[in-house]
């Protein structure tokens, strides 16, 4: 199609909630952007793509996802892991393989231990509207919180426990109650102004963490310390 | 005979057909499942049921609350708790309508083999407001649209306020008029379809299985018939391509039988049509009946009385729930230890009873559209590849 | 249009904005004092039936509150701002909000608070998200909210002031000034430290950097300083002052400067706390 910036949606063997939950957007997504999908039945990872958006999470006993997945890296300018699956594991994070016909793929990771990932987009699965409203700010270069969907992708997991761990139980909880809003099972409740996690609820999804206005103030500020010391590890010739 | 390989695109998930072609007709084909098996029945083990019903409806982002729903039944079972009626009614609402959502996005997948530009994309925007129409319905009632949290053990967590089941009566009979207009217009637009004649002329007469018109009865159909085997025990001479597969397979009373909408319509509304295309075209009559009845199921909520059964039995036991998920039966079985922790789980979902068949049907159809056939059985891959081996003893 | 980064730059601690008004409310039954001149937009909004209904936090006993969805003149100004404690957004809200037909509302919060609305409207992460039910986002100063409980004890055990009769606080220099049964107590402010929040210690926002209008006390005694960050935030104050329930004039470079200082404050607080516990 002629000039349209290309996006490629693709999954790797999440639950297509994702996937779905964008096609619900289509008809506005297409009027701006040549949309590539598999649920339009025009996916083809062997070609060039502006954004590349992955679902799912990544099964690192499988050589042909793997494979696929840094295709697609080589293949996108921009690489989005959309959903919690694809950027922190979600759910996922619990599988221990040993489950047949296929009792080899035995451990699940999100997408950023296997490539270099841009942006990661929490989110069981993220409202339809997102998408479109994410690709705008990056188009336009600047955003509200570009800069924390980019300290995200720094992450191997996040969750409820997270939250717990390291602004509730540390004493730096506001008690604004984003959190209690943000979940999608509803396994944070508010006790006596502070949230508390129902632990058997928590699916592992990270949206609470980067609601929390605390949360997000120290992923920010660890991702830049993190990647100073990369740039000065790179200046002393390490890698 | 030359073989290809063709990679499936617009159906739920990852797989590819191997289809071996003789003078332009499949000759034999093979649906291999490629997703990776997240492996489900494991994750839950040893973990608190409440965490299963979360979990398990992550199997599958298009039929989740089928899921949640056979989960919790099972659970139940297994407890020895019950939902009240209001919680029926809601948790057979929010499994209808995600029924209807799972057609609509089916719908919304097989347009373009049947409709040409630029008629399409006008029948693809017609469909998807009616699906994001749905999914507001399903978000007042499960919470959510996909993986509604509502759904609980013991029944539905919230009941809707008097006005919000007001609006709501009226939101569907506007839904249920708009969807006759895009059926009728629908189906005059495919008359002339090449794809269409085909699917017509091509009669395949399965044997059906399906437990209820609109939830799922564990009483109607016998459980310990089914068998699940691996892939390479239904065929011979396998191709080592086809060795790749992540799914299982199912068997009823050791015959291949079909699950989904033509079976439930088959069974419970006299309805009969043994060409490829009545498999659509029960589904468009399931998404009118579904609606209509989602409709009578609100009238029936009390409002102010509560939808679960506010109690959680810790204490061992066995369970089993089925439902009919929008492609059809599907049976979730659990064991409790002691301690009330899951020790055992198991999950048959409908695309396994159904690979089979696509295979069969695939046979003798026309090379150059062969893709159509898996698609017209809009088979659910998410949810077929997590499963694990049921011992038939 | 002015984007705020995800971090607040110390060079520009209020954030981007493109107005910034003096303000007060022109009726009689509008308090004056922090919130007067919100008050008196919320009023217009409701009045012009821009919006359905309101979410903030309404003072129930002394600094406690809960939160509502006003949707009439009265209930308005009875859940006029409450920015000394924070007041928790709950799941009811949110049934509220999703249950009942109304389609937009204004929210009043706290900074936080503003920055998760304007989270959630910019990128819905979740299907069940009130998003396009968010038509403003007002946020009010906050230099940090008391521990509620830890507060109301210290006050009643030190100065025999009970936690209803406190009625109002306010800041005048280096000290509080609490208003209780038509009395005044006045404290200074590092007595109290201590009975701040943590996690507010931790915030560099003062203004609400994330929402559309940001209101706070102004230097100038009984007036509301205004700051306007997109175009629809500066045409709703300018049409509320145009039809008369509001009495505006362009801030003075002094003013600004006042809330610069404060709002510098915090974040240097903030940033000197974080380095702590990253
Ligand atoms: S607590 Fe809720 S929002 Fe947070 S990770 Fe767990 S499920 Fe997700
Ligand atoms: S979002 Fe963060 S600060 Fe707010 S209540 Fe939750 S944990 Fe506390
Ligand atoms: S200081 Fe920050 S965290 Fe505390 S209430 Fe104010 S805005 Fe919220």
């Amino acid at each position: 199609m002629s000039g349209k910036t290309s996006i490629l949606i693709y999954d790797l063997g999440g639950c297509e909630g994702c996937p779905l939950s964008i096609m619900r957007s289509y008809p506005r997504l297409a009027r701006i952007y040549d949309v590539h999908a598999k649920c339009i039945g025009n996916a083809d990872i062997e070609r060039q793509y502006n954004y590349a958006i992955i679902t799912g999470p990544i099964c690192l006993n499988s050589q042909r996802h793997i494979e696929e997945l840094k295709k697609i890296r080589k293949n996108s300018k921009i690489l989005i892991a959309y959903g919690s699956c694809a950027s922190v594991g979600g759910i996922i994070l619990y599988a221990r393989g040993g489950q047949e016909p296929r009792p080899d793929h035995r451990v699940y990771a999100p997408i950023s231990k296997i490539v270099r990932v841009d942006f990661s987009i929490p989110g069981c699965p993220p409202a339809p509207q997102m998408l479109i409203s994410l690709l705008g700010c990056i188009r336009s270069g600047r955003g509200y919180f570009l800069d924390l969907f980019k300290a995200v992708s720094a992450y191997s997991k996040l969750s409820g426990f997270d939250l717990m761990d390291e602004v509730v139980l540390t004493g730096i909880c506001v008690g604004c109650g984003a959190c209690v809003l943000s979940c999608p099972t509803n396994a944070l409740h508010m006790v006596d102004g502070r949230p508390d996690l129902i632990v058997e609820k928590c699916i592992r999804c990270g949206t609470c963490t980067v609601r929390c206005p605390r949360f997000t103030q120290i992923l920010i500020q660890r991702y830049k310390l993190r990647e100073r010391a990369k740039m000065l590890a790179s200046l002393v010739g390490g890698e | 005979m030359e073989a290809t390989v063709i990679d499936l695109q617009r159906v739920g998930g990852e797989a590819e057909l191997l289809a071996y072609d003789l003078d332009g007709i499949v000759e034999k084909a093979y649906f291999i499942t490629t997703a990776p098996v997240r492996g489900f029945e494991r994750i839950v083990k040893g973990k608190n049921p409440v965490f299963a019903v979360n979990a398990v409806m992550r199997i599958c982002g298009i039929c989740h609350a089928a899921h949640g729903i056979a989960s919790a039944e099972a659970i139940e079972d297994a407890m020895g708790v019950s939902p009240p009626a209001n919680g029926r009614y809601l948790r057979e609402t929010i499994g209808l309508l995600n029924k209807i959502q799972s057609h609509l996005m089916h719908l919304v997948m097989i347009i373009p083999d049947l409709i040409p530009e630029p008629e399409r994309m006008k029948y693809i925007v017609a469909t998807l407001n009616i699906l994001n129409k749905i999914n507001d319905v399903l978000t007042k009632i499960g919470g959510s649209p996909t993986h509604p949290p509502y759904l609980v053990i013991g029944g539905v967590s919230r009941v809707p306020d008097e006005k919000t089941l007001v609006n709501l009566l009226e939101e569907l009979d506007k839904l249920i008029e708009e969807y006759i207009v895009l059926r009728r217009s629908f189906k005059t637009s495919i008359s002339s379809s090449d794809i269409y004649g085909q699917l017509r002329f091509k009669k395949h007469k399965p044997k059906y299985l399906a437990s209820h018109m609109f939830y799922g009865d564990k009483y109607s159909i016998r459980i310990d018939k089914i068998r699940v085997v691996r892939y390479e025990d239904i065929h011979e001479d396998l191709p080592s391509k086809a060795r790749e597969n992540t799914s299982m397979i199912a068997l009823y009373d050791g015959q291949i039988v079909e699950t989904g909408p033509r079976a439930r319509l088959n069974k419970y509304y006299d309805y009969s049509d043994d060409s490829l295309w009545g498999l659509q075209e029960a589904r468009l009559i399931e998404i009118e009946l579904f609606l209509k009845r989602t409709r009578e199921l609100l009238e029936k909520v009390e409002v102010g009385e509560s939808g679960h059964s506010k109690v959680l039995v810790y204490r061992s036991g066995k369970g089993t729930g089925v439902f009919e998920a929008p492609r059809g039966t599907l049976i979730h079985t659990v064991e409790l230890d002691d301690n009330g922790r899951i020790s055992k789980y198991k999950i048959i979902v409908p695309t396994m009873f159904n690979i089979p068949l696509i295979e069969q049907a695939a046979q003798g159809f026309p090379s150059k559209h062969v893709d159509i056939v898996p698609r017209i059985y809009d088979p659910c891959i998410p949810c077929s590849t997590h499963i694990i081996r049921l011992d038939s003893r | 249009m002015a984007f705020q980064p995800a971090t607040i730059d110390p060079s520009n601690p209020l954030g981007p904005y493109i107005g910034a008004y003096i303000a007060r409310s022109t009726a009689k039954n509008v308090k004056a004092g922090g919130g007067g001149a919100v008050t008196a937009i919320l009023l217009y909004l409701l009045d012009k039936k821009k919006i359905d209904g309101v979410v903030a936090a309404k003072k129930t006993r002394g600094i406690k509150g809960e939160i509502v969805l006003a949707k009439t003149r009265e209930e308005i100004l009875m859940a006029a701002g409450n920015r000394w404690s924070i007041v928790p957004y709950t799941m009811r809200l949110k049934e509220t909000l999703m249950s009942t037909d109304i389609r937009r509302v204004a929210f009043v919060g706290l900074p936080c608070q503003a920055q998760f609305l304007r989270q959630m409207k910019m990128f819905p992460l979740m299907e069940g998200d009130f998003a396009d039910k968010i038509f403003v986002i007002i946020s009010l100063f906050c230099m940090g909210t008391f521990a509620v409980e830890s507060f109301t004890d210290y006050l009643a055990r030190n100065y025999n002031v009970p936690l209803e009769e406190v009625e109002n606080i306010d800041i005048e220099g280096d000290y509080l000034v609490i208003f209780y049964s038509g009395k005044k107590l006045r404290l200074p402010i590092e007595s109290i430290i201590y009975h701040v929040q943590h996690g507010c210690i931790l915030c560099p926002d003062y203004t609400g950097v994330f929402a559309d209008i940001s209101a706070g006390r102004a230097s100038r005694e009984g007036y509301t300083l205004i700051l306007t960050r997109n175009r629809l935030a500066d045409s709703i104050v300018n049409n509320a002052a145009y039809d008369g329930y509001l009495e505006i004039s362009e801030a003075t470079e002094e003013e600004i400067r006042y809330a610069r200082e404060k709002a510098l404050d915090k974040l240097n607080r903030s940033l000197k706390y974080i380095m702590r516990i990253l």
